[in-house]
């Protein structure tokens, strides 16, 4: 199988982008992606965060989504959102991509791009609140910067015990708290545990991926932790739910390269 | 700031409990409801008005006959989804990234959040 490019969100052309946004309306209009959401709920209290399988398991989880989004049209990747150099005027945040931000007179309702509620093809099903559309609040806080980044990148340990939002020196703990800031400046449908409602959710998950494969490419012989006996705690060689996949099996990305 | 002793009819303080299906609990200001909570285990007790919405909270420690701890917010008749870390902090379905030392911190930053809308009583989504 070709590898498919994974490539950065503001150096999509018309066509790719059309595409992109074609395909998720597609998996959206037939329940396939509700169903990621219920997934990622499904998650509140499980282990797809604050702890060591939140890489592989979001990996896992974005792979799924976007085998689907190639049984729509086989030319389409999930684009990554660089969130260090692509910030809120960005054109990621153009009307032929994510669309733009909210307004507080509005209760913070998406009214722009493929993905506001007005459009009749973006309605949220699947939720942890009462709101039925799209809604973003940005700015709260900062983007997280090239330097933070950086920082995580350099740490050498994939992660440490107590294998948790206390883990320090670890590069999991780092990025996933990096990861956090972004969801958190998004307010609205990003914050809760139903983010994945908003598209945006696996442009910046993708990224974080790119992160990991990056750390990954240049530690060749580095490896996910624990690798075993750690009650409570899932093992390199011990299944991901609600997947039978284990973090070993997430270790490299066969189906795609990052451009 | 001391909660403990903070006024709350009783017919709230079920409301909330109930909502949450958690354990039996007694109303701070003393009212028996079921198993009586001990003054000293009712860590934190709230009921007021924030940005125009009705947030309550009640977080009860574990001990005297109750086998589990109480954690507990509503925000206009409807429960917030909780997670308490190890470490005693909580994040909520509507806060999924963020950590809160507080219930109300997490119940004021969840109206903050939520805008016009209310948590679902249930993190389950309904097709």
């Amino acid at each position: 199988m070709a590898n498919g490019i994974r490539q950065n969100a503001v150096n999509m052309t018309a066509d790719e982008k059309q595409r992109f946004v074609s395909a998720m309306i597609a998996i959206k209009a037939n329940g396939i992606y509700d169903g990621f959401v219920q997934t990622h709920i499904d998650q509140f209290n499980g282990l797809a965060h604050r702890g060591p399988t939140f890489l592989p398991w979001h990996r896992r989880y974005l792979l799924d989504l976007e085998q689907r989004l190639q049984a729509v049209d086989r030319t389409v990747n999930i684009p990554y959102w660089d969130w260090t150099t692509a910030g809120a005027t960005s054109a990621v945040f153009a009307a032929d991509l994510m669309g733009g931000n909210g307004a507080s007179n509005n209760n913070w309702m998406v009214t722009t791009g493929p993905f506001a509620v007005n459009t009749g093809r973006w309605t949220l099903n699947i939720r942890s609140d009462s709101n039925t559309y799209l809604r973003r609040q940005f700015p709260l806080g900062t983007l997280p910067t090239a330097a933070t980044v950086n920082g995580a990148l350099a740490i050498n340990t994939y992660d440490t015990a107590p294998w948790s939002p206390a883990s320090s020196g670890s590069f999991r703990n780092a990025i996933e708290n990096i990861h956090n800031g972004v969801h958190v400046w998004f307010g609205g449908t990003m914050a809760g545990a139903a983010s994945p409602n908003d598209p945006l959710f696996f442009l910046h998950h993708c990224n974080i991926d790119r992160l990991w494969s990056q750390w990954q490419a240049a530690r060749p012989t580095a490896t996910y932790l624990p690798s075993g006996n750690t009650p409570g705690v899932t093992d390199v060689n011990e299944p991901m739910t609600p997947w039978p996949t284990t973090p070993a099996q997430m270790a490299t990305h066969p189906s795609y390269v990052y451009g | 700031m001391n909660h403990k002793h903070s006024s709350i009819s009783r017919r709230r303080l079920l409301s909330g409990v109930f909502a949450v299906g958690a354990v039996s609990v007694v109303g701070v200001t003393g009212v028996l409801i079921a198993t009586p909570a001990h003054a000293d285990d009712v860590e934190e007790q709230f009921d007021e008005v924030y940005k125009g919405r009705r947030i309550s909270g009640t977080r009860i420690a574990a001990g005297r006959g109750r086998a589990e701890r109480v954690d507990s917010i509503v925000i206009d008749g409807e429960t917030l989804h909780l997670m308490r870390d190890a470490d005693g902090t909580y994040s909520t379905s509507v806060n999924h990234y963020q950590s809160f030392r507080s219930l109300r911190q997490a119940a004021k930053a969840a109206v903050d959040t939520l805008g016009t809308g209310t948590p679902r009583g249930t993190i389950r989504g309904h097709h």
